[in-house]
């Protein structure tokens, strides 16, 4: 009988060890990557590692991804043509800029560089149907290009255009690095800021050529341009960006606008019109003081000095692509 | 020690208890999977490829009802509702599509390669990754998109998709058709797009919806007379029937109705979308090309999967129940 029971002890121990012996192991691969293939390499995704990645830690993404997209914008994604020409241009017009050696021996974008650069082939328009300068649906950390298949490289008012975007994200970038005084400069416009593009309707076809530069009704209340009034972040950025691309003589004239009165015969209107001259201008050069200002102390590169770095390159990449 | 036998079969028992039965044989995650594998599957084994039609923004209301008064300004062009296009397909395994598209007489020849996922998102889903033929609709003309949410597979093979730009029914008719032969791969593009372009070609064209000699609608207002040309941007058509002609000037009429719908040209003729829908039985999607005109005669078939009896186009259902309700587009005059 002991010898039974110690049988069926051991023939119980053995069934029992045996019967946790059936974990499967774990699949190699993701089940989220089914249906995806890993991306084969090529000469473009070469080129953006060597010249993106590796330099400066920027991913680029020019596959379509819904989730980067924002919500009902005809965004799609670019030529594959096309993106290697908006990335050269980006990397002369924006990277080498802030890399120039004569800001912080040239490592100044160290850890400072977006994590992402993404693609779109299609415009990047808002409920009201104007065309935005950033995601308004994404944080600075990332950079979003659009209309990269209209793209042409010796085309000066799509580099311009190209540019406005690039360093208005960049802008403000730098705004989330280098903390600014945004009750100070909300201050200096508050009762301007419209928080939504609906004032710039009626706009789009009557300011056509100055809609993304300099424009008359933004200096004559006391902005760079159109996309300012959208809020005091936007306000900096639009300096910042303006500023870049434009030569000094440019933002003088739209100084010298920001203080010419409208004209009226009725001298009541007229001496209204000559006291919204002068508070526009008043605002235009605090707040261009101000950036001024926040560049030199927060950022520590003189503004002007970059201005001038930027409008040569410009010239430089305009002529060499002509 | 019978004790200690009694204790060791009794845990035994609660051991074998303790096992879980699998009731169903895969996780939800295997089960969604398996769809992901299966569509891709279906994609890359077809040899001729897929010819998808795509309609991005349809209206089932839109001049969908003879009865209804057209006013005299509400026939334009910026009235109207939008039509479909072709895309020829090659799905590779390795994640690559060859596209060619009806839009224009190049790109019905040229072969643009890009990149597409199968994925699981809401459903599973094709999502054309790099840019391609079928991106050029994603604008405020035809509010195209670059993800497709499959929704069946038909009795006939076709595949049905959704986008999720719509919440209501009937705004959108994606499918996707297997190609049977080379040679059908060869000239579908080209016979779809003559076949469209000669219905566009056509001088103030007729509809009549007729059953015998008895005609329940013709239209009779001529279009190319008063601007010119029809709406091929959008694919769409009207057809208006002049109610109470006007005396004094004959291009303004002072009562019209009229049914419209957009198009497609398909190998055999053009196919309506949502379709001239004179009642609820006599609707007119798909039409054969005779010659110099269209027609699209119904017959009725039985429907297995939907359990209803349908009217469909004869020269696609042969042997349905004949009805002898017919519409025809003819050319008009100059």
């Amino acid at each position: 009988m002991k010898k039974i029971s110690r049988f069926l002890l051991s023939l119980f121990c053995l069934m029992f060890t045996m019967g946790c012996n059936g974990e499967e192991e774990l699949s190699p691969h993701s089940v989220i990557d089914e249906g995806t293939f890993p991306q084969q390499e090529t000469e473009l995704s070469k080129w953006i590692q060597a010249n993106y990645t590796t330099p400066y830690g920027i991913d680029v993404n020019y596959r379509w991804n819904k989730n980067t997209a924002p919500q009902g914008s005809y965004a799609f994604p670019p030529s594959i043509e096309k993106v290697r020409p908006v990335l050269e241009t980006i990397k002369t017009l924006w990277i080498e800029l802030y890399a120039n050696p004569e800001f912080k021996g040239g490592r100044f974008l160290q850890g400072r560089t977006p994590i992402t650069i993404h693609l779109y082939g299609g415009r990047n328009t808002d409920i009201n149907g104007v065309d935005l300068l950033s995601n308004t649906q994404s944080t600075p950390i990332e950079l979003h290009v659009y209309n990269v298949n209209d793209f042409d490289p010796k085309d000066s008012k799509k580099v311009f255009l190209l540019m406005r975007s690039v360093h208005h994200q960049y802008a403000k970038r730098l705004l989330e690095l280098f903390p600014f005084d945004r009750d100070a400069f909300l201050f200096i416009s508050r009762h301007r800021y419209t928080y939504s593009t609906k004032f710039m309707v009626p706009l789009i076809g009557e300011f056509k050529d100055s809609f993304y530069g300099l424009s008359e009704y933004a200096n004559m209340r006391g902005f760079y341009t159109l996309h300012s009034f959208l809020s005091p972040e936007d306000d900096v950025a639009e300096i910042i960006s303006s500023t870049l691309l434009h030569t000094p003589k440019e933002i003088r004239q739209a100084e010298e606008r920001a203080k010419t009165p409208d004209f009226d015969t009725d001298p009541i209107v007229q001496n209204q019109y000559n006291k919204e001259a002068e508070a526009a201008h008043r605002e235009f050069v605090t707040k261009q003081d101000f950036v001024n200002k926040y560049f030199e102390k927060e950022v520590k590169i003189p503004l002007r000095r970059l201005q001038f770095i930027s409008m040569k390159k410009m010239r430089n990449y305009l002529v060499q692509n002509q | 020690m019978p004790k200690f036998l009694s204790i060791l079969f009794a845990f035994s028992l609660l051991i074998a208890s303790c096992q879980e039965e699998n009731i169903f044989e895969q996780t939800p995650t295997e089960r969604a999977t398996e769809n992901v594998k299966s569509l891709h599957q279906q994609l890359t084994t077809a040899p001729h490829g897929w010819l998808m039609t795509y309609f991005p923004k349809t209206d089932s209301l839109l001049f969908t009802n003879p009865n209804v008064h057209i006013g005299e300004f509400e026939h334009r062009d910026q009235d109207y509702g939008y039509g479909g296009h072709n895309f020829l397909m090659s799905f590779k395994p390795e994640g690559l599509i060859e596209m060619q598209s009806d839009e224009s007489l190049q790109t019905m020849v040229e072969k643009k390669t890009g990149e597409f996922e199968v994925n699981q998102n809401s459903s599973t889903q094709i999502s054309f990754t790099t840019f391609n033929y079928i991106h050029r609709l994603i604008n405020e003309q035809w509010n195209g998109v670059s993800d497709f949410l499959y929704v069946r597979t038909d009795p006939e093979g076709r595949l049905w998709f959704r986008t999720s730009s719509y919440l209501e029914v009937a705004r959108e008719y994606i499918v996707l058709r297997k190609i049977a032969s080379q040679e059908e791969r060869d000239t579908i593009l080209s016979n779809a797009y003559r076949n469209r372009t000669m219905f566009e070609e056509m001088k103030n064209p007729i509809l009549t919806i007729r059953q015998g000699d008895k005609i329940f609608f013709r239209s009779n207002y001529k279009i190319k007379h008063v601007r010119g040309k029809i709406s091929q941007s959008n694919r769409y058509y009207l057809f208006l029937f002049n109610k109470t002609p006007n005396p004094i000037i004959e291009r303004y009429p002072l009562e019209m109705n009229g049914l419209g719908s957009g198009y497609v040209g398909t190998e055999k003729g053009l196919t309506f979308m949502t379709g001239f829908r004179y009642n609820k039985n006599y609707i007119f999607h798909d039409f054969i090309r005779q010659e110099n005109k269209f027609v699209c005669e119904l017959v009725q078939i039985y429907d297995p999967i939907e359990r209803v009896e349908k009217w469909v186009s004869r020269h696609l259902y042969p042997h349905g129940r004949i009805t002898g309700v017919i519409a025809e587009i003819t050319e008009g005059d100059q």
